[in-house]
């Protein structure tokens, strides 16, 4: 089963914050434990915000491994721009965990 | 005598007022300037360079130049720690510095283990690749290098840092008093045609920008900027009569405020605002070859 998360609907504008990005991580760790495949269209808008993406997929990084993350969520109509920024984002999160994983062991 | 006399708060906000103030002293016909900072209760690193500045290069115009202590006790302790009153000179034999500032140094020239501890500080609040600390190094020395290169002054930089707990930021500024960003840019061809402070401000930025001919130079300035908008911070440089700040503390969303300021300020600032989330961590794209997660 698939889950559709228009982030045009869902946040129209407001798609700068942080306070913006947890509204759309709300909705996808909701549905996380009973859907398979989470798709988020961002309908090509440009988001261009740190805030807003660490919010939704930092954070997510930061409970979830790679793999899990990857089969789980979809992305649609993200801007190339957005998708460089997402990656760097991403990377320095799953660097975190590694490094916090270090320091303890 | 004349007498200019300094308010409260001595912040960047303020910078206008500031440099105009300091200015009246540095144009002052008379030959005893008294700075006056009695009723100054707070200082940011801006307004220590700035001032430190205009008092030595007053006495360097030939002016006899004395000053009124502030009667605020934790705006003097803080001064002493800072070395305001050791004028750049620095307080000890060591340089000092902490985790939470470097204390104000007057430069003539490039001073790695300045940069050092300048780095020291912003690594104490974010985690930095080994990448990113040699590139912010690299970038400092090269901001400081600017200043000797290009503003042509026998004065240096000064140059001090502090980090704001309580605003989770981290401020370092440097100050010179030499020809602005624009007389130097219009030294090279390629720039003649720059005609204000502003375009020639906002060109600074840009890679590769520089006024030396035949070596690779322009990326201080670049580099920082780049940093500070990964780290959603801000930095302003003032320069003759220009102001520009970028401000990325709303995400990457930028923002830029340009002012002309009311007095020509002779002479480069330029005020970094990191911000201290400690959550981050940042290190170079080429750092990190892994193929894309999305």
């Amino acid at each position: 089963m698939e889950y559709i998360i228009n982030i045009k609907k869902v946040c129209g504008k407001n798609i700068v914050t942080r306070d913006d990005g947890k509204k759309v991580r709300d909705l996808i760790e909701l549905q996380w434990t009973l859907i398979d495949k989470i798709k988020i269209d961002f309908g090509n808008v440009l988001v261009a915000s740190v805030s807003f993406f660490d919010e939704i997929f930092g954070r997510l990084a930061l409970k979830y491994s790679r793999s899990e993350l990857t089969e789980k969520i979809i992305m649609e109509n993200i801007q190339e721009y957005d998708r460089a920024l997402l990656n760097d984002i991403l990377r320095s999160r799953f660097r975190q965990q590694e490094l916090k994983f270090q320091r303890q062991n | 005598m004349i007498t200019i006399k300094f308010p409260a708060f001595l912040t960047i906000r303020i910078a206008n007022c500031l440099i105009q103030r300091c200015e009246k002293a540095l144009q002052s016909v008379d030959k005893d300037i008294l700075f006056d900072f009695s009723a100054c209760s707070f200082s940011e690193p801006f307004a220590i360079t700035l001032l430190v500045g205009a008092m030595l290069f007053s006495i360097k115009r030939g002016k006899v130049v004395t000053y009124l202590r502030s009667s605020n006790k934790k705006l003097e302790d803080y001064l002493n720690r800072i070395g305001f009153y050791a004028w750049g000179h620095g307080t000890g034999k060591e340089m000092k510095s902490t985790v939470k500032q470097v204390e104000l140094r007057h430069l003539k020239g490039v001073e790695p283990l300045y940069t050092d501890n300048i780095i020291t500080v912003l690594q104490h609040y974010l985690t930095l690749s080994q990448g990113v600390r040699g590139s912010l190094h690299l970038s400092l020395n090269e901001l400081m290098t600017n200043t000797f290169d290009h503003s042509q002054t026998q004065m240096g930089c000064f140059v001090c840092a502090q980090a704001y707990k309580s605003r989770g930021t981290i401020n370092i500024c440097l100050t010179d008093f030499g020809r602005g960003i624009l007389k130097s840019l219009s030294t090279s061809d390629e720039y003649r045609h720059l005609k204000n402070s502003i375009d020639a401000i906002e060109l600074s930025i840009q890679e590769g920008v520089s006024s030396r001919k035949n070596r690779l130079a322009g990326l201080g300035l670049t580099h920082i900027h780049r940093f500070l908008k990964i780290n959603e911070g801000q930095i302003h440089i003032i320069s003759g009569d220009g102001w520009v700040h970028w401000d990325y503390t709303n995400g990457a969303i930028r923002q830029v405020r340009k002012k002309k300021l009311d007095t020509e300020f002779e002479g480069t600032i330029v005020n970094i605002i990191a911000k201290a989330d400690g959550e981050g961590i940042y290190f170079l794209g080429s750092e990190n070859p892994e193929e894309d997660i999305f």
